[in-house]
């Protein structure tokens, strides 16, 4: 059943045995689990079905940090949550995600990562990142190469010892938690539904230990109560720390933070468009298939480079990966060959009958760029033969790189609230993004390192534009929020311990990417979801 | 004969720019030349209302590219549709000039997204398609699935496939696409029970694109 909680009576306490605050992917995973069971469970929406304006206003925030987009443009709040956002085309007018589950060494403590390392390894997640992905409804529990490539059509890059490797991730569609779920979670007779249901406080009893009940309101003015057994928080890693934040009657600091941890560790997966690869030569895009959105046995994939987790120990850096996309010019200055613009630079100045200020600096790259100067040539012939060779590619194709990295944990990334309220009287969130030098140093090594691999298996190099450790301005996140209620076994240096539960507090639960310790280069669903079946199992036993 | 046209609720639309992509993947064409969505800023608070503009060709009734188009290529269709016959247009530019909503584009040969990542079955440079590169182009209303639905019997507006896709992508039902001329469709509807507005009408273009503004 689906309720508009805008019509539930001012001060009418709804009684219920979990419950669940957040119809996101975590949100909508959890009450699917539920299905069924002896114990009812109660789902509340702070949106309606789909998004709006007025509900989007509730998410408006500050931004200190590095530049960060709108925060309420960042998420969705409604049934379904931020896939509302999900904006790779995957044919037909269907949108999605990519997603892979972490790689073993994310959830590694790695000494040269503070604040590093889960509670468990990746092997006691693989049988729920194996359920999550038939949740999520995309292929096989399998990202080995071997598995999508085709060595005729797709191969991947003939790389030699294994530093660089291929990792591949699915794509799956939004529409599986905006549309597909909608109807089965209406239907199930212990599930009830209420949209436009904003939680604005947790009440918990004198000590702090166990929640007894959330006060809910409409955007109209009404306020009720919803009671439980167990809740859990599933509204994402801004609205989760901001509502424990905002929970402190009784502990003054905001529940849950008696450790000053609710709100830091804010991460996110820095994007950089920067830097090109050029290719050895100009039929590398015929073979690049397998790096490019494609379907394979109707599963939408895609290739992208990453390093060897050996390469990472040695080196000392954060996981990484990196995407390419071929452009079909040369014009970008940055992708141009030294050699070939001191050639240009001279031929100008000698036709202007003047000798260039740097003069010097221009013959040091003719005679160090002869080999630009021949792949320039062979270009410019390949070029005018296929003006008249219709088969022949017209133009060079270099590719655009498109860095996704781990964020390093940092506790001076943060969430906290500022004075200004909402109109439900709710302070409103700052975001403060804090990158590290560590997080910079990973994108440009990374590219260094794919650069001397592909220069030694004779398959090109890349042009690196990035250098040093200040992060760039056009370094941009993914919609990604994660890590604000990290999870660790000690309540100390975790908000939640393993089995996601807030630490000090009995019966309450958080479901989502707060609780991820570190994130990987991988978008978060699958993990998401992979910890929320995770966490619906727990539940299940807790409720039996 | 039916009178397409568009609604658009500003009060649902996030800027999500699911419609802009879709529109993008279908018609094959560079980002944010058919349809783009721009952010309008915000209200003070406490509200914090943002206003995005979802904009693409109005199809106006009295189309100002139309009257500069020295070939004929712009023609009106009876259903109210604006469209391009690109075997007509010299691709001289004059009817972007002209219109007021900045609707119009030519695509250059070659011209790529470096920046999509979209599903490609045949991955290559040029995107958009060979008929309607280097002459005007625009957003025609998403014609060959609404003429393809249509033939097999099903109502744009309310069956996806036979409606433009930016419509049945958008998961805010902040987008409504029907027939402006007949009283019950829900777009003529959506008119009559809301406070709705048209972009420039001063200009007496009488767009065929309503947005609903309270």
């Amino acid at each position: 059943m689906i309720i508009d909680a805008r019509s539930v009576p001012t001060d009418e306490t709804i009684e219920t045995d979990v419950c669940i605050v957040g119809a996101g992917v975590a949100g909508i995973t959890l009450a699917r689990e539920f299905i069924g069971q002896e114990f009812r469970v109660c789902l509340l929406e702070s949106g309606g079905l789909g998004p709006d304006q007025a509900t989007q206003s509730l998410y408006w925030g500050e931004n200190v940090g590095h530049p960060y987009y709108a925060l309420d443009t960042a998420r969705t709040s409604c049934f379904g949550g931020t896939s509302h956002r999900w904006v790779h085309a995957l044919g037909g007018g269907r949108l999605g995600a990519r997603t892979r589950p972490l790689d073993a060494i994310d959830f590694e403590e790695r000494d040269w990562v503070p604040y590093s390392g889960w509670p468990f390894d990746k092997s006691h997640l693989d049988l729920f990142f194996e359920r999550a992905q038939a949740v999520f409804k995309i292929g096989p529990y399998t990202y080995d190469v071997e598995a999508w490539e085709d060595p005729e059509k797709t191969p991947r890059l003939p790389l030699l010892d294994g530093r660089v490797k291929t990792t591949i991730f699915q794509f799956g569609a939004r529409d599986t938690f905006v549309y597909d779920y909608r109807d089965e979670i209406e239907r199930a007779g212990n599930v009830i539904t209420y949209l436009h249901a904003n939680v604005v406080e947790i009440e918990t009893t004198e000590t702090a230990r166990t929640v007894t009940r959330l006060r809910v309101a409409g955007v109209q003015g009404n306020q009720f109560w919803v009671s439980a057994k167990l809740f859990i928080l599933a509204m994402g890693a801004i609205e989760t720390p901001r509502l424990l934040l905002l929970s402190s009657k009784v502990q003054n600091t905001g529940l849950g933070n008696q450790h000053d941890l609710v709100g830091r560790f804010f991460m996110e997966h820095p994007h950089l468009w920067s830097g090109r690869y050029v290719p050895s030569g100009p039929n590398l895009l015929s073979s690049t298939g397998l790096y490019r959105l494609h379907t394979v046995n109707n599963v939408p994939v895609m290739g992208e480079l990453t390093l060897a987790e050996e390469v990472l120990r040695r080196e000392k850096l954060l996981n990484y990966c990196v995407s390419i996309h071929p452009v079909a010019t040369l014009s970008y200055p940055e992708a141009t060959l030294k050699g070939v613009d001191s050639l240009k630079a001279l031929g100008a100045a000698i036709r202007r009958g003047e000798v260039p200020d740097d003069f010097g600096t221009h013959v040091r790259n003719l005679v160090t760029g002869v080999d630009d100067l021949a792949v320039a040539a062979y270009r410019k012939a390949k070029i005018e033969v296929g003006k008249v060779c219709s088969k022949w590619p017209r133009r060079m194709v270099v590719f655009r790189l498109n860095s996704m990295s781990e964020q390093a944990p940092n506790p001076n990334s943060r969430v906290t609230l500022i004075d200004e309220r909402d109109v439900l009287g709710r302070n409103r969130v700052q975001l403060d993004w804090q990158l590290s030098p560590i997080d910079i140093r990973t994108i440009v090594r990374s590219q260094e390192i794919i650069d001397e691999e592909l220069r030694r298996a004779g398959l090109g190099y890349l042009h690196i534009k990035l250098r040093g450790e200040t992060p760039p301005p056009n370094l941009h996140g993914g919609w990604h929020h994660m890590g604000t209620t990290r999870m660790h076994v000690d309540p100390q240096r975790g908000v939640v311990d393993a089995n996601c539960r807030v630490h000090g507090v009995s019966n309450l639960f958080i479901g989502g990417p707060s609780v991820f310790p570190t994130v990987g280069y991988v978008n978060p669903v699958l993990t998401i979801i992979a910890l929320a079946v995770r966490l619906a199992d727990h539940v299940k036993r807790l409720m039996a | 004969m039916a009178h397409w046209g568009m609604v658009i609720d500003l009060r649902k639309c996030i800027g999500c720019r699911a419609c802009a992509i879709v529109c993008q993947e279908t018609n094959q064409v560079p980002p944010s030349r058919w349809r783009r969505v721009v952010d309008c800023g915000i209200s003070g608070p406490p509200e914090r209302l943002r206003t995005f503009l979802p904009i693409s060709c109005m199809h106006c009734s009295e189309p100002p590219c139309l009257d500069v188009c020295p070939t004929g290529a712009t023609y009106r269709r009876p259903d109210g549709v604006v469209d391009v016959d690109h075997n007509l247009c010299l691709g001289c530019g004059y009817c972007v000039v002209a219109c007021p909503y900045l609707a119009r584009t030519i695509i250059l040969e070659d011209e790529s997204d470096p920046e999509s990542e979209a599903m490609s079955q045949e991955p290559g440079m040029t995107i958009a398609k060979l008929d309607s590169v280097g002459v005007a182009t625009k957003c025609n209303f998403c014609l060959s699935r609404v003429e393809a639905g249509l033939a097999q019997g099903l109502r744009p507006g309310l069956d996806p496939e036979a409606t433009p896709a930016c419509v049945a992508a958008c998961t805010a039902g902040a987008l409504h696409f029907g027939d402006l001329d007949d009283p019950d469709d829900a777009v003529s509807q959506l008119v009559r029970e809301n406070r709705t507005g048209r972009l420039q009408e001063e200009l007496g273009t009488d767009p065929s694109v309503h947005y609903i503004v309270e």
